[in-house]
C-alpha cells in the first residue's frame, strides 16, 4: 500500500514539475511581435547611437506654441503653425555606415507607450528624415513631432531606416525630459 | 542491439537527416538570395576603357578638393564643406555602340566605393551652379549620347577625408544586373 502511494505521490510531483515546465516556456517565449517586431538600440540625449545602417545623435530637444516655416526658395511662402499641443523640436545629427540610407521612421515614444510620427504639416524643410544619409558624413536637421503637452515628459525619440523595421535596429533615444521644458512662444525653422 | 547502439546510430542520422532538413525547408529561400546578391564586376585599370553594356567606359579625369574648388564658377556654391569632407569629381567618357546601349543609359548610376565596401551618391550636400557636361549617364535634352558618338558626363562626390584616397568609380546599368563595372581612379 505504502508503495502505491509513494508511485502516486511520484506522479503527481512530476506532473507538477511538467505543468511548472510547460507555464515557464509560454511565458518566456517571446510573442509574435517580439519575435519579428525591431532590434531596439538605445541611447541619451547627447550621444552616438549606432543602428545597422546608420548612426544618429539627438543634440537639443525644446518644445514651442508655434513653427515658422516656408516652402523652399519661396520666400512669400512664410507661414506659422499652431498647435492645440505643442511641437516637439529636436536638432539631431545622423550618418550612414556603409552605403546612402535615408530616415524612414522618426516617431516620439512615450512614457505610456504611445506612438506620434513626425509631423507632416511642415513639408521635409530642414528635416533630417527627408535627407539622404551618407557614409560618415555627418547631417544635421530637426525632426518635428506635434503631441499632446502632457505627453513630453519622459519622451524617447525612436529612429529606424525602415517605416517597418522586422528584425531590424530600431534607435531609441532617451531625450532626458524629465519634466516638460515650458514651450516657447514659437520656433523659427526659416533661420535656425 | 544495445541501446547505446542504437543512440550512436541515431545521432549519425541526425548529421545527414537535420541539414537535408533545413535544406528542404530554406534551400529555395537561400538560393534566390544568393541570386538577388550576386556582384558580378568587371575591373578596369586607371586610365583604361573598359566595354560594359554596350558602351566603352573611361575616366577622363578625377579630382579632389579639400575645400571649394578654384573653378567655383562652373563647380559648386556650396560656400564650404562640412568638416571632415572632401569633393570628388569625377568625370566619365563613354562611347555608345549602338542603340540598344544608349537606351542602357537610361538607367545607369555612378557611384563611388571605397576599399572597405562604402559607397556614396552623388550629389549629397553639394549643388552645381553651372557645368560645362551634363551631370546624368543619359545626358540633357539638347546634349544626349549618340551611337558611336563620344561623350562626357560628370558628378560630384561628398566623401569623409579617409576615403578620399581610396575610393574607384562604380557604374551600374538596370539592364545588366547583377553585372557592374569598376573603374579604378588610382
Amino acid at each position: 500500500m505504502s508503495t502505491l502511494a509513494a508511485a502516486r505521490r511520484r506522479s503527481a510531483w512530476r506532473v507538477l514539475v511538467s505543468l511548472a515546465l510547460l507555464l515557464a516556456m509560454r511565458e518566456s517565449i517571446p510573442n509574435y511581435d517580439g519575435m519579428t517586431g525591431p532590434i531596439v538600440e538605445r541611447g541619451v540625449l547627447g550621444e552616438w547611437t549606432q543602428a545597422r545602417r546608420f548612426a544618429a545623435r539627438a543634440d537639443t530637444v525644446l518644445t514651442a506654441r508655434a513653427i515658422r516655416t516656408e516652402k523652399t526658395g519661396v520666400p512669400e511662402s512664410l507661414s506659422q503653425h499652431d498647435t492645440s499641443g505643442v511641437w516637439l523640436v529636436v536638432d539631431a545629427t545622423a550618418k550612414a555606415v556603409d552605403e546612402p540610407v535615408s530616415i524612414g521612421k522618426a516617431q516620439i515614444l512615450t512614457r505610456d507607450g504611445r506612438r506620434y510620427a513626425r509631423t507632416e504639416r511642415l513639408g521635409s524643410t530642414r528635416q533630417l528624415s527627408g535627407a539622404e544619409l551618407q557614409p560618415g558624413i555627418e547631417s544635421r536637421g530637426v525632426l518635428v513631432f506635434e503631441l499632446p503637452a502632457d505627453q513630453v515628459a519622459g519622451a524617447q525619440l525612436v529612429l529606424a531606416d525602415s517605416p517597418i523595421a522586422i528584425l531590424d535596429s530600431e534607435l531609441q533615444l532617451d531625450l532626458r525630459l524629465a519634466a516638460a521644458p515650458a514651450p516657447r512662444e514659437f520656433y523659427d525653422l526659416v533661420r535656425r | 542491439m544495445s541501446a547505446s547502439r542504437t543512440y550512436r546510430r541515431g545521432l549519425a542520422a541526425l548529421v545527414v537527416l537535420a541539414p537535408l532538413a533545413l535544406w528542404t525547408a530554406s534551400g529555395d529561400d537561400f538560393l534566390e538570395y544568393r541570386t538577388k546578391h550576386a556582384v558580378v564586376e568587371t575591373v578596369a585599370a586607371v586610365g583604361a576603357t573598359q566595354d560594359y553594356g554596350g558602351s566603352e567606359w573611361r575616366i577622363d579625369r578625377y579630382d579632389t578638393w579639400a575645400g571649394q574648388p578654384p573653378d567655383a564658377g562652373k563647380a559648386l556654391t556650396a560656400a564650404t564643406l562640412p568638416q571632415g569632407t572632401r569633393l570628388v569629381r569625377v568625370r566619365v567618357a563613354l562611347r555608345a555602340k549602338d542603340e540598344a546601349a544608349v537606351k542602357a543609359l537610361d538607367r545607369c548610376t555612378l557611384e563611388l566605393v571605397d576599399g572597405r565596401g562604402r559607397r556614396w551618391n552623388p550629389g549629397a550636400g553639394v549643388t552645381a551652379a553651372r557645368r560645362d557636361v551634363p551631370t546624368r549617364c543619359n545626358g540633357t535634352y539638347d546634349n544626349a549620347p549618340q551611337v558611336a558618338q563620344p561623350f562626357l558626363f560628370e558628378q560630384d562626390f561628398l566623401v569623409p577625408e579617409d576615403a578620399a584616397g581610396d575610393v574607384d568609380a562604380v557604374i551600374r546599368l538596370a539592364a545588366e544586373k547583377p553585372a557592374r563595372l569598376r573603374l579604378r581612379l588610382r
